[in-house]
């Protein structure tokens, strides 16, 4: 469904991405993972057209995103930045509507806004003014924003592709919790393909169906949380020694540091 | 949504107001009366009018044409100040950022100072050269701020500093070089007037600034996208390279116009759509609406004082607007709760 083909991204001398090739099919949630610098950001703005691959490309339901209309690809892509500029005092409100920007005037807008809001509990922040809230809050109504540009009442409904890059950086655990609830539901209910730039592992481990680890602009390991969850792949991406529990409900990894060493 | 439109109907009822004030006031007062015979004469609901000769062509072709030459300066210049400071994502940006004014100044510099006309159109020649300078240095401008075929706009305002100083330099140079009648109306010229308005030049007005004004208008929601940033408009489906030409292509046709015709009239393009933003919030679907209402209405305002004050002499229209537009600037920005939004 997303094939990211022969991706390569230079900055200047710097070589941010090598020659990435793979393949992404919907009803997942993946984790792209990897230390600082490892080229995730990059090489989900790739995915977004954010940047402009120095070669390669990308393609959605076999066009390259390139051909793509931009305002028919907003309807089946969203992303969630890490910041955002916004800086006029919008209400709320306001901004969650502007999810609904490449719609038009769809007599839907107003009860799908509606919906966002309520899914990402922002209920009591509508009438507060954007520029007034918390890091933690602007993310959650960006979150709202997003969903609403994701969501349609059409019978048949496309495959969606949704980008999150760090969407828990400024979440208390609760609202972390809730936020990769939501998409794990999408991902179930509405056969999303949401890929998710994280640096807790302990979130990755415990939400995704497929994690992807990155060093140095490549992919170097891709496969369920099992399998990239172990004491050899991370010392080999991280360069640290780790302890791995298993959580006693859940089954998941539970990955530390090993301070012993 | 009940709210907003009462607002604008309360800005249109102050541009309708405004209007006719400016009809019948000035060195030759004129009755109300007069007005609304010759306006109801003018569309075909009365057959005669009563009014002296001499009021019906004050207003006919003086008053009505000037107001209306007011009405379409000001609002188009509010749209392109209301357009700049979407684009530049900033409160403070102002049409004169992308070299189109200083441009148009020297346009008029060397028409006025060198003294040459258009053998085909000599009253046309400063216009037409104010009109070209304005274009020229937005397009240099625009070349200039273009990286990897992207366009900058961090480069774009540098690059209209470099050029707006350029410009003025060479304005400088002409100054130095003129004598004292080619000064006096130089520096006439950039102080601007609505001396200029008749019917004949209304329609150019109309279609080259107006016009883009009205386009500009439909700009609002992509716009407010623009205000999350670049890759943000972008990931909503805005075709941001394309919306950044076409901003800077109304600005640069309605600002090199108005300036053409009128000289320099600060301030419209930069407090209306603050003063806008203040009553209706930030929304550019409204702030540009009410920047077209507004705008027309402070300008026509402003011609108006111009024209009274000193009656029966001008004083010119930029003097009014800068006197009234600064300190209410001055004020804007210490304003603490203001302060914050910037």
């Amino acid at each position: 469904m997303l094939r990211v083909e022969n991706v390569s991204v230079q900055f200047g001398k710097a070589q941010i991405l090598s020659d990435i090739t793979v393949d992404f099919e919907p009803g997942k949630i993946i984790a792209l993972c990897g230390p600082n610098g490892a080229g995730k950001s990059t090489l989900l703005k790739v995915i977004s057209g954010e940047i402009t691959s120095t070669s390669g490309q990308v393609l959605w339901a076999n066009q390259s995103i390139a051909d793509w209309k931009p305002n028919q690809l907003a309807k089946v892509r969203a992303k969630l930045s890490q910041e955002s500029r916004l800086s006029f005092p919008f209400l709320t409100q306001e901004v969650v509507e502007m999810g609904r920007y490449p719609y038009g005037n769809s007599p839907d807008n107003p009860k799908i806004v509606e919906e966002c809001i309520h899914s990402v509990q922002i209920d009591h922040l509508i009438d507060r003014r954007y520029d007034t809230l918390s890091g933690g809050e602007k993310q959650r109504v960006h979150f709202a924003r997003i969903l609403a540009q994701l969501s349609s009442t059409e019978e048949t409904q496309p495959v969606k592709l949704l980008l999150l890059d760090e969407p828990t950086s400024a979440l208390d655990l609760k609202h972390q919790e809730s936020l990769l609830k939501l998409v794990h539901d999408l991902v179930r209910k509405n056969n999303f393909l949401v890929i998710i730039v994280l640096h807790d592992l302990n979130l990755a481990a415990a939400w995704s169906d497929q994690m992807v680890m990155m060093k140095n602009g490549q992919l170097k390991y891709s496969g369920t949380v099992q399998e990239v969850c172990t004491k050899e792949v991370l010392e080999d991406v991280y360069d640290v020694k780790t302890v791995i529990l298993q959580h006693p409900s859940s089954g998941r990894p539970i990955i530390s540091v090993d301070r012993t060493s | 949504m009940g709210v907003v439109l009462i607002k604008m109907l309360a800005l249109g009822a102050l541009l309708i107001g405004i209007f006719c004030l400016s009809v019948v006031a000035g060195t030759v007062p004129i009755a109300w009366t007069s007005l609304f015979d010759i306006l109801l004469h003018s569309v075909g609901i009365i057959e005669e009018t009563t009014v002296p000769s001499g009021e019906a062509y004050i207003i006919n072709y003086l008053r009505l044409p000037r107001s209306i030459f007011g009405v379409l300066v000001g609002s188009s210049m509010a749209i392109a100040g209301a357009l700049m400071q979407g684009l530049f994502r900033n409160p403070l940006a102002d049409p004169g950022l992308i070299g189109v004014s200083s441009g148009a100044a020297l346009g008029a510099a060397v028409v006025i100072v060198l003294g040459f006309t258009l053998p085909l159109a000599p009253v046309l020649t400063l216009p037409i050269f104010a009109f070209c300078g304005g274009v020229l240095a937005t397009v240099i401008v625009m070349r200039l701020s273009m990286i990897n075929g992207r366009t900058n706009i961090g480069n774009m305002l540098l690059a209209g500093i470099a050029i707006n100083a350029i410009a003025g330099s060479g304005t400088g140079l002409l100054v130095y070089v003129a004598n004292d009648e080619q000064l006096r109306s130089l520096t006439f010229w950039t102080m601007g007037s609505l001396g200029s308005a008749n019917w004949d030049n209304l329609p150019f007005l109309a279609a080259l600034a107006f016009l883009p004004a009205v386009i500009g208008l439909s700009l609002g929601k992509t716009l407010n996208a623009f205000l999350l940033g670049e890759n943000e408009a972008l990931l909503l489906g805005v075709p941001v390279e394309k919306i950044k030409y076409l901003v800077i292509v109304i600005v640069c046709l309605i600002i090199g116009t108005c300036v053409s015709l009128t000289g320099m009239i600060g301030f419209i393009g930069l407090v209306v759509p603050h003063l806008c933003r203040m009553i209706f919030g930030p929304d550019n679907q409204k702030v540009l609406l009410g920047s077209l209402l507004l705008g027309a209405s402070l300008l026509v305002g402003a011609d108006l004082i111009s024209r009274t004050i000193v009656s029966p002499a001008e004083l010119p229209i930029g003097i009014v607007t800068s006197l009234v537009g600064g300190p209410f600037f001055l004020w804007l920005l210490f304003q603490k709760k203001f302060l914050g939004d910037l």
